[in-house]
C-alpha cells in the first residue's frame, strides 16, 4: 500500500505544475497515477473517493505552488 | 460572538517539554447519519512549535484503524523522506476539536504518541512565560491579542526615564531639566 501512495506522490510532484495550470487550489484524488476525482475541499475527496475505492488505494493532494503542500520540516523529536 | 477557549500547562518549576492530552479520530465515520458516533482516543502529546505539521506514531494509527491518503517529503535533520499522511479530527482539552487535520506518520521517543504542529499552534494564541521558575503555557483559541515584549519595554522604559529626577540638583525630574528637549 505504501509503495502504491508512494507512486502516486511521486506522479504527483512529477506532473505538478501541469496539475498547478488546471486544479489550482483544488484536492485531486490519484490512483494508479491518474487522476480519478477533482474536488473543493478534502474531506469531500476523502468521502467520496472512498465510496468507489478502497482506502489505501488513493492519494489526496492539495494542488498548490511550491512545497510547501507536500513537506513537513521536524526540527526536533522526529526520527525517520 | 464566538466563544473562547483557552488550555494552560502550568509547571511546578521550569519545564522542557510542553505536554497534554489529545484526543484523536477519524475524520469521518463513513456513516453520514451517525457522524457525532467518533471513537475518541487520548493520547500524551507535546506542544512543538518545530514542527510545521502535526504528527501521530504508527501506533495511533494501528489502534484508530486509520488509513494513509496521502504522503509527504519528511525533513529532519537525519535527512528527507517521503512518509505517510493521514486525515483526522483533533480534540484539545479545551473544548476545541479541528476536523480533517492532515498528519504525518513519524517515529516519537518515550510515549509520546502525537506532536502537535505549527498547524495548530497558529490557529490561536500561544505564550510561554517562566515567571518565579514556573513554566505556564498557555494557548487560547480565538486569537484575539499580538503580545509585543519589545513594545511594552519601550512604554515601561520611557515612563520610568520621564520619572527619573535630575542630577545636576536643581530638585527638577530629568527631562523637565538638563534633559529637555533631549529625545
Amino acid at each position: 500500500m505504501a509503495n502504491q501512495l508512494k507512486a502516486e506522490f511521486e506522479f504527483y510532484k512529477k506532473n505538478q505544475s501541469k496539475l498547478v495550470d488546471e486544479y489550482l487550489g483544488r484536492f485531486v484524488v490519484i490512483k494508479n497515477e491518474e487522476i480519478i476525482g477533482v474536488y473543493n475541499s478534502e474531506i469531500d475527496a476523502y468521502q467520496n473517493s472512498q465510496k468507489e475505492h478502497k482506502l489505501g488505494s488513493f492519494l489526496i493532494q492539495h494542488v498548490t505552488e511550491g512545497k510547501d503542500d507536500y513537506s513537513q520540516t521536524f526540527y526536533s523529536r522526529v526520527s525517520l | 460572538m464566538s466563544h473562547k477557549h483557552a488550555l494552560s500547562i502550568n509547571g511546578e518549576g521550569l519545564l522542557n517539554v510542553l505536554i497534554s492530552d489529545v484526543g484523536v479520530s477519524l475524520p469521518f465515520s463513513g456513516k453520514p447519519e451517525e457522524p457525532e458516533k467518533l471513537e475518541v482516543k487520548t493520547y500524551k502529546g507535546i506542544w512543538d512549535t518545530g514542527a510545521t505539521g502535526s504528527v501521530i506514531t504508527k501506533k495511533v494509527a494501528d489502534e484508530l484503524g486509520l488509513v494513509p491518503t496521502g504522503q509527504t517529503d519528511v525533513h529532519t535533520a537525519s535527512g528527507t523522506e517521503s512518509k505517510n499522511t493521514y486525515l483526522v479530527n483533533i480534540y484539545l482539552p479545551m473544548n476545541v476539536s479541528f476536523q480533517v487535520v492532515k498528519v504525518t506518520e513519524a517515529v516519537l521517543n518515550g510515549n509520546i504518541e502525537m506532536l502537535i504542529g505549527m498547524d495548530i499552534i497558529t490557529s490561536g494564541d500561544f505564550t510561554l512565560t517562566h515567571c518565579e521558575g514556573r513554566t505556564k503555557m498557555n494557548f487560547g483559541i480565538p486569537s484575539v491579542k499580538n503580545y509585543d515584549y519589545v513594545d511594552s519595554i519601550n512604554v515601561n522604559n520611557k515612563s520610568k526615564e520621564k520619572q527619573r529626577m535630575c542630577e545636576c540638583g536643581r530638585g527638577k525630574k530629568y527631562v523637565y531639566c538638563c534633559g529637555r528637549g533631549k529625545k
